[in-house]
């Protein structure tokens, strides 16, 4: 019995220095004098994503081309509390020379204005802000939402000869498609005074019942001749809805995914906006290096988001092909 | 009065009355409703989901639960399109894969379940993880796309003005409710889910019961999954997402008891029925979109409360 004990007690010392060992050197959450640190973190949820999948992709080649290692840190879904947790865990190691966070959400104010304090700089890619309503942050990387609406506003207009009525659905409410939706409305009304704009409708992100939603928007109102979605699976929604009410609209929709590329090409979608997501994702690496390395940045780095139509899907034809590249790396 | 109180008794009915009262109100507001093109999107829109509900409500009679069954739709459809896009196998071959993961992860459920004796709601949902986790593993978040053409035709074909996969989807409604209430082996689930003790003293060996019921939603997950790829023409890692509520939703809403024992498919494709019409009439007549989530969750509860209010006359 004695035996069995002593072993039993030597065991647990073998496994709790094993444990500790594993665990590595504690730190305290904030750099080393004299250690040039050369990590930057991407934080983001929804990190299987595939629009954020080619963030992830953009913010580690920029990462790789400026000589720092990228880590890519994140949850499956859209839980704040768990990212940010995550995000505490990361800072806490102590080998972050800088962060870039995805998100357009007052929740993470505190962690940022906590971590900000501490010297590292934290760059915020997609979601514009105000400049100073985000204490600690260094800056924001994006194009302007409210720019890209009045854009859909003038072409879509353009394209319906300035009458009918036109249809907006969001993938949820939220502060950027809200924006979008209220901007384009106003746009139009104020270009296109005979044009009707519907209030903005949730279609959510099952593809079944967005297009069932969208075909019940049609039914309702037979006069409508185009439609805004201020989400990416828009463009698969208002496809899906004119196949299968048999009715023709100028739809236009977010995001240059190769699915949504084709179906501008085939004449489903007149046209995708194209926010800028790896130019602001590659930029956000860039931001960070520059401000690693003492220099100053402006609050907000504006980036153009193009109206892409069946005559340019080229260009992102191409950029997807060197996406997947990456991926296949 | 007699021929109403017969017609009352009916286990359907408490769903089908609010069924034709919303239709009926819809249709007076606006009368598109019920044109031939907003009755086909609203029929196609439940396909998916539906035919995951025929086994789920095998599933719950037999006294089971299945949360996994999106998460299952999801995998299954990005397998067999990752299987005929990236490693160039046959349609054929890629759907009979994804198929058997879809049996498989059922088989697993069931086990967990019966074998193991974990409970059904914790070992399903332990799949939904697995499920979703091995989902993106493979695609690595990201659409495949595009998918063979044959698989494409098939998906666009509208027989009938509907789809294939609506067409599956009755046929699957029909045979499910026949062989439930008329086969030795629909009589043996509804056994197993109502006294389980009593049903294996009886001789039925209600271990298997449960285990091919848990299959049987699996499989029948993995084909509204890839029913879904074909239509939408892409495997998309959000296949299935949040479709274990909506599954649920319906089967409950269509009279089948959350305790086992008690239900019928015909109900399920009324609760189904009724979820759609309640979802797309909101948007026909022009009830603002906030108010309409609202209204989806008090209109199920008051069509449930109807039903209710229908068995206690019966009693």
């Amino acid at each position: 019995m004695k035996k069995t004990n002593t072993l039993l007690i030597l065991l647990s010392c073998i496994c709790a220095a094993a444990f500790v060992g594993g665990c590595g050197k504690q730190t305290s959450g904030t750099s080393t004098p004299g250690v040039k640190l050369k990590k930057f973190y991407w934080v983001q949820p929804l990190k299987g994503h595939p629009v954020h999948q080619m963030t992830q992709i953009a913010f580690t080649e920029g990462c790789r081309k400026l000589g720092y290692q990228a880590e890519i840190i994140g949850v499956d879904n859209d839980d704040i509390s768990a990212t940010i947790a995550l995000a505490e865990q990361a800072v806490a190691k102590g080998d972050a020379a800088g962060m870039a966070v995805w998100t357009g959400n007052p929740s993470w104010n505190s962690f940022i204005e906590k971590t900000g304090k501490k010297g590292l700089p934290i760059m915020l890619p997609h979601f514009p802000a105000e400049e100073g309503s985000i204490p600690g942050a260094s800056g924001v990387i994006s194009c302007d939402p409210a720019e890209y609406a009045r854009e859909a506003a003038r072409e879509i207009g353009k394209a319906i000869g300035g009458k009918g009525t036109v249809a907006i659905t969001q993938g949820s409410f939220n502060s950027t498609e809200n924006l979008v939706s209220e901007v384009f409305a106003k746009t139009l009304q104020d270009l296109y005074p005979a044009v009707k704009v519907l209030r903005p409708q949730e279609e959510g992100f099952d593809a079944p019942r967005a297009i069932s939603r969208a075909v019940s928007i049609l039914q309702a109102n037979p006069d409508i001749v185009a439609a805004l979605s201020t989400t990416g699976n828009g463009a698969i929604t208002w496809a899906g809805a004119q196949r299968e009410s048999g009715r023709k609209v100028v739809a236009v929709a977010m995001d240059y995914t190769r699915v949504n590329l084709d179906l501008v090409r085939d004449g489903s979608v007149y046209a995708l906006i194209g926010q800028p997501l790896w130019d602001e994702s590659y930029g956000a690496a860039e931001l960070l290096d520059q401000l690693v390395r003492g220099q100053k940045i402006s609050w907000w780095t504006k980036l153009p988001a193009p109206f892409i139509t069946k005559d340019n899907v080229g260009p992102y034809l191409a950029l997807l092909d060197k996406v997947e590249a990456a991926i296949k790396r | 009065m007699k021929y109403f109180r017969n017609l009352w008794a009916i286990p359907e009915a408490g769903i089908f009355v609010p069924l034709l009262v919303f239709t009926l109100v819809f249709f007076s507001i606006n009368q598109s409703f019920l044109e031939p093109n907003s009755v086909a999107a609203m029929l196609r829109a439940m396909t998916f989901v539906g035919i995951i509900a025929v086994g789920q409500t095998w599933l719950m009679i037999s006294g089971g639960i299945d949360l996994s069954v999106g998460s299952v739709a999801g995998l299954c459809a990005i397998v067999s399109s990752w299987l005929m896009k990236a490693q160039g196998w046959p349609v054929e071959a890629g759907l009979l894969v994804g198929l058997t993961v879809g049996l498989v992860a059922g088989l697993l459920n069931g086990l967990m379940v019966v074998r193991l004796g974990i409970p059904a709601f914790i070992a399903t949902l332990g799949m939904l993880y697995v499920a979703r986790g091995l989902n993106y593993l493979l695609c690595q978040g990201y659409p495949i796309y595009p998918i063979p053409d044959q698989l494409k035709n098939f998906g666009r074909a509208e027989p009938f003005g509907l789809s294939w996969a609506f067409v599956i989807f009755v046929l699957l409604v029909i045979l499910g409710d026949f062989t439930l209430r008329r086969t030795v082996n629909g009589r043996k689930v509804y056994a197993t889910g109502g006294n389980k003790e009593v049903a294996r003293i009886a001789g039925i060996n209600t271990a298997w019961v449960q285990i091919s019921c848990y299959m049987l939603t699996g499989g029948l997950a993995a084909l509204a999954g890839m029913l879904l790829m074909a239509q939408l023409n892409v495997g998309q890692p959000e296949i299935g997402v949040g479709w274990e509520l909506d599954v649920i939703a319906a089967v409950v809403i269509g009279g089948t008891s959350l305790f086992g024992g008690a239900g019928t498919v015909t109900g399920t494709f009324l609760g189904l029925l009724i979820m759609q019409v309640v979802r797309s009439g909101l948007v026909v007549t022009g009830v603002n979109t906030h108010w309409q989530t609202v209204a989806v969750g008090v209109i199920m509860v008051t069509a449930v409360w109807v039903d209710l209010l229908r068995r206690k006359t019966k009693i």
